[in-house]
């Protein structure tokens, strides 16, 4: 057991950095950056549009109530009924922010009242990695991003 | 690379958000999203530093070009700084992707 241990000790010694670097590199690859998608919507269609971000493997949203600034005569210029609105906050994996926005804009310019926007903040950390798998939906990324 | 958009948030007290949209638009926002929220300081620091701290806030969110931002801070400083009645805050934060602002869909249908 202790030569065992020695000849691993000694492996890792003798081993270049640019190995070990790449060996890292190769471990984080598998995990997949998260950002945070935030769509500002009519209260209304508060339901809707967090149905539709479900359907992009999105777990946790949070609905914060707000109101818009614009003024009665541009609401009135722009077709929107109400000032009242929900700001959903979601945690989205980068591959599906591209496929996600473009549903968004669609609905955004197609459904009545369903006018909003919608952008995407990075995020550089988070703590735990079942929180990371729950935000993600990928449950097969385990401690140190392995598979 | 210079991200096209950012996002400005201002927190103030409440009862300051229509001073702190006010001073933003005349920068050059066109709108925001208004927010309540409640703040939190330690007992300590407020001794410390001689101030208040009011509970009730109010959040302001604005979506801008990156070139704005200078300009809107700066008059968010002015207008609701530390040093008057809003005791506010404010930061911007970078944006990857934006979709839905009303300018961004006329640049695109002007490129098509």
């Amino acid at each position: 057991m202790p030569s065992r241990l020695i000849k691993k000790v000694a492996e890792t010694i003798t081993k270049k950095p640019s190995a070990i670097k790449e060996e890292n590199k190769k471990e984080v690859s598998n995990v997949r950056k998260l950002k945070i998608l935030i769509t500002v919507v009519d209260r209304s269609k508060t339901m809707f549009y967090e149905d539709l971000l479900e359907s992009f493997e999105i777990n946790v949203q949070m609905v914060l109530y707000g109101h818009g600034t614009a003024s009665s005569q541009m609401r009135a210029l722009l077709g929107v009924a109400e000032g009242d609105k929900s700001v959903i906050i979601s945690f989205i994996r980068e591959d599906k922010v591209k496929e996600t926005l473009e549903v968004l804009s669609e609905k955004f310019k197609k459904v009545r009242n369903g006018k909003g926007i919608a952008y995407t903040i990075p995020l550089d950390s988070i703590i735990g990695v079942a929180m990371y798998q729950l935000l993600s939906n990928d449950r097969t990324i385990k401690e140190g991003g392995k598979k | 690379m210079k991200k096209a958009y950012k996002c400005v948030l201002a927190i103030v007290n409440t009862g300051f958000s229509e001073v702190a949209m006010e001073s933003a638009k005349s920068a050059g926002a066109t709108g925001g999203t208004i927010l309540t929220a409640r703040g939190t300081a330690s007992k300590e620091a407020e001794k410390f530093f001689n101030i208040s701290i009011q509970p009730e806030k109010e959040i302001v969110m604005i979506l801008c070009k990156t070139d704005l931002v200078d300009g809107i801070l700066n008059n968010l400083y002015k207008a609701i700084g530390s040093s008057t009645q809003a005791q506010g805050i404010a930061f911007a934060l970078p944006v990857d992707e934006v979709c839905g602002l009303e300018e961004k869909i006329k640049e695109e249908n002007q490129q098509k």
